[in-house]
């Protein structure tokens, strides 16, 4: 096992930002949250063309290669790309047969309830071959062909497709302008899918790796918009990166970045629980750390829709409380080590 | 099973004393050499064995005494030894400063001059940096060295300096010349400990340890022979020394921080559950449970940093002042966690000697006093950010 990316993952890494930097920099997110859209199809389709919804799921011979979407998923993250790669990869392991990540066709995992604050429990329930209940905020509804739902069958949790058409479905408007929607079933057909509580498990773990790598990608790139305005901005006949206070607070970040950085290589070559969220935790601290300071650090301008770092800041906040919160993670660490 | 790691095994299983296994927690813990006795007989074997296969200095080369092994064999052999919780045959700043500084940038004289004794155990080195005068500013030192034919004469005074009064050997920065910039003019200098002129005054700690000394140097006489690098051009070779003592704090505090034997094979979790108790939620105080936990977390993100770290190199990268994280983080994150162990210590935590305390206790108090140098030694926190504020991210001045 080591902890940086093999030569296969280092040149995803490298396309992938190459990709990100010349077709989608910030800009883009912001012609699309001005448009109105949260997710841009031509986009997805290109990333489909570019092959990384099967790269990102093949390099190894399992098939859930985590190292390969670690590599990809970063550059991205960093200029706040809107795609539902995730959702692909995880589709790819909770319903098989209904994806195919060579066309880009996929189901959205609803499994969170209200007032989980993270927790993987269902009260949807099967019955007679129809499933009842509601989930929230599942990503990528939008783009999905179906749903994946976690629900109680048998008084055992359960894996069931369901049709978009049979469902209820509330677009939600947050902060960070992705797709994200409220869904509800009232007695919607559903087929039984093969996984259980062990494959959510899994699926949910390996889709919070993936999401810690997009949350460095964001963290990386605040530090870089922080680090440049410190240089260029002047006050007292100074650069303010100048300043002493600044700078020991900047370094702060730096850190909190190289330490988040390790957990997620550690949690993608060894994907256990404690593992995945020692890197959960820290990530989803170091990105709002990361946007928080570097919002302070812009002065005014730093609170204006006029600036792009907001966007980080508001991703950061969505990100930190999306599969688990710094607070749930360190309630699960405790637990696995014995505490 | 890397065949060094097979062989490895079997010999520790043959040649490590079974009285050694369990006595050590730290890079930090072993024989320093030098005046430095051996505790036990065991620990004279083990240190024997050790030094007949070159594994005193495991990855050195086998002219001075050493194994050459690889970077991927030495760490082998680390994990090896840590696992069985056995001390290092050898430690000490011979052996992690001055070493490595004189295989990099020393001339051949010098390297088998003092490589062989380094390895062998016979002579322990100690740092004569700081001054008085200069401490984060290093650079404004003042002890002088005048030439005077093929020797330099040596006046000023050094201050700190971790166990001068136990050390054969001094490695010392003085000043050569005035004019310029401060940072020209410094030059690196070996000073045999023995020497006329030298004197040595031990400093009491507020832990009650005296490891710390004052030395004094009037009229000091050493060879131009033993400067290393160039005359005036010190600098460089004492910041790349620095360097390695940084990224060595954080190994050591990552494998469990120096520590009274009483202490080994107690951890925070077991002090904490002995202490305060579980109930099924687990630990009984939540508050103590939160903060042990997130203490636990960074302590495992800053292991997996040092892994990281590793692998670069081994992947062809150069460590560069980014070790400064390793000092900064560590050592922080260390004396958080001795006042968490007095936190849960309570009254208990607070005693200096006494029957009244628990051998544990008091070794765990002076441990905390001890913690506090922590964030001063090898430069402060505070400079550690300086640096990674101007050479890492690249801030002005
Ligand atoms: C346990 C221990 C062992 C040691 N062993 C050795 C040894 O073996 N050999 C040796 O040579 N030295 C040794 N030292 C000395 C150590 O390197 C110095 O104490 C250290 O570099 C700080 O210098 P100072 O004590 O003069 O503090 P000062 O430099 O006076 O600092 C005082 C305070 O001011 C802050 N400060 C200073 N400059 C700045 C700045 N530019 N920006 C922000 N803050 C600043 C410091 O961070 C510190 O908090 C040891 C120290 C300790 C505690």
């Amino acid at each position: 096992m080591t902890l940086i990316l093999n030569e296969d993952e280092q040149m995803l890494a490298d396309g992938a930002k190459d990709w990100a930097d010349n077709e989608h920099p910030l800009s883009q997110f912001r012609a699309m949250r001005d448009a109105g859209k949260t997710w841009n199809p031509g986009l997805w389709r290109s990333l489909i063309e570019l092959g990384y919804p099967a790269m990102g799921a093949s390099l190894a011979n399992d098939g859930l290669d985590l190292g390969g979407q670690v590599a990809l998923i970063e550059p991205l993250g960093a200029n706040l790309v809107a795609t539902p790669l995730i959702s692909a990869w995880v589709s790819a392991l909770i319903d098989p047969q209904g994806t195919d990540l060579v066309s880009g066709k996929f189901s959205a995992f609803a499994w969170m309830e209200a007032g989980a604050r993270g927790d993987r429990t269902a009260s949807a329930l099967v019955e007679n071959g129809t499933i009842t209940g509601a989930k929230q905020a599942v990503w990528d509804v939008d783009s999905a062909k179906a749903i994946v739902v976690s629900a109680l069958y048998n008084g055992h949790l359960g894996l069931f497709r369901v049709a978009k058409a049979d469902c209820t479905i509330t677009a939600l408007h947050r902060i960070d302008h992705r797709d994200t929607a409220n869904v509800a079933f009232d007695g919607a057909p559903c087929t039984r899918l093969a996984g259980d509580e062990a494959l959510l498990n899994t699926a949910l773990d390996r889709a919070t790796v993936a999401l810690c790598a997009e949350m460095l990608g964001g963290m990386t790139s605040a530090m870089k918009m922080l680090v440049t305005y410190l240089c260029e901005r002047r006050q007292f006949e100074s650069a303010i990166g100048s300043f002493q206070a600044v700078q020991h607070r900047t370094v702060d970040c730096f850190i909190e970045i190289e330490l988040a950085r390790s957990t997620v290589l550690g949690a993608a070559r060894d994907p256990t629980p404690a593992n995945v969220s020692l890197a959960k935790a820290r990530c989803s601290d170091a990105y709002v750390l990361l946007a928080n300071e570097a919002v302070q650090f812009h002065g005014g301008i730093g609170v204006t829709d006029e600036h792009d770092i907001g966007f980080h800041l508001k991703r950061a906040r969505v990100c930190s409380l999306t599969l688990g919160s710094s607070d749930w993670h360190r309630r699960r660490w405790a637990v696995e080590h014995g505490y | 099973m890397s065949d060094f790691r097979t062989e490895l095994v079997a010999w520790l299983e043959e040649n490590a004393p079974k009285s050694l296994h369990g006595t050590a927690s730290s890079p930090f813990q072993g024989h320093w050499g030098g005046k430095s006795e051996f505790p036990s007989e065991d620990h004279r074997l083990w240190f024997e064995r050790c030094l007949a296969r070159g594994w005193t200095a495991p990855n050195w080369p086998k002219t001075y005494g050493g194994a050459e092994l690889s970077l991927e064999d030495a760490r082998v052999w680390q994990e090896e030894l840590f696992k069985r919780h056995l001390p290092l045959p050898l430690v000490g700043f011979g052996l992690t400063m001055i070493g490595p500084i004189l295989l990099a940038a020393g001339s051949e004289e010098l390297k088998a001059a003092h490589l062989p004794g380094i390895v062998s155990g016979e002579v322990r080195w100690c740092q004569g940096y700081s001054e008085p005068g200069a401490g984060s500013d290093l650079a404004s030192l003042r002890t002088k060295a005048v030439r005077d034919g093929d020797e330099f004469v040596v006046n000023g005074q050094k201050i700190w300096t971790s166990h001068a009064d136990l050390s054969d050997w001094i490695f010392c920065l003085v000043r050569t010349n005035d004019e310029g910039v401060k940072q020209v003019g410094i030059t690196f200098l070996l000073i045999p400990m023995n020497t006329p002129g030298i004197t040595i005054r031990p400093i009491p700690l507020i832990s009650g340890a005296s490891p710390f000394c004052e030395v004094f140097f009037e009229d000091v006489r050493a060879p131009v022979a033993n400067v290393v690098g160039q005359v005036d051009q010190g600098w460089k070779v004492a910041k790349a020394l620095l360097a390695h003592e940084r990224t060595m704090v954080g190994e050591s505090i990552a494998a469990g921080g120096a520590r009274a034997p009483i202490l080994f094979t107690y951890t925070l979790r077991d002090h904490a559950i002995d202490v305060i108790g579980t109930d099924e939620n687990g630990l009984r105080d939540a508050a103590v449970r939160d903060e042990l936990v997130r203490s636990e977390m960074e302590m495992a993100a800053m292991k997996l940093t040092l892994e990281r770290t590793k692998d670069r190199i081994r992947a062809g990268d150069q460590p560069g002042p980014e070790s400064s994280i390793f000092k900064v983080v560590g050592t922080e994150l260390n004396m958080r966690r001795w006042e968490l162990a007095l936190k849960i210590a309570d009254q208990d935590a607070l005693g200096w000697e006494g029957d009244a305390y628990s051998d544990r206790n008091i070794a765990m108090t002076r441990q905390w006093l001890r913690s506090r140098g922590n964030s001063i030694e090898g430069g402060t926190s505070e400079i550690q950010r300086n640096i990674i504020a101007r050479r890492v991210l690249g801030l002005p001045k």
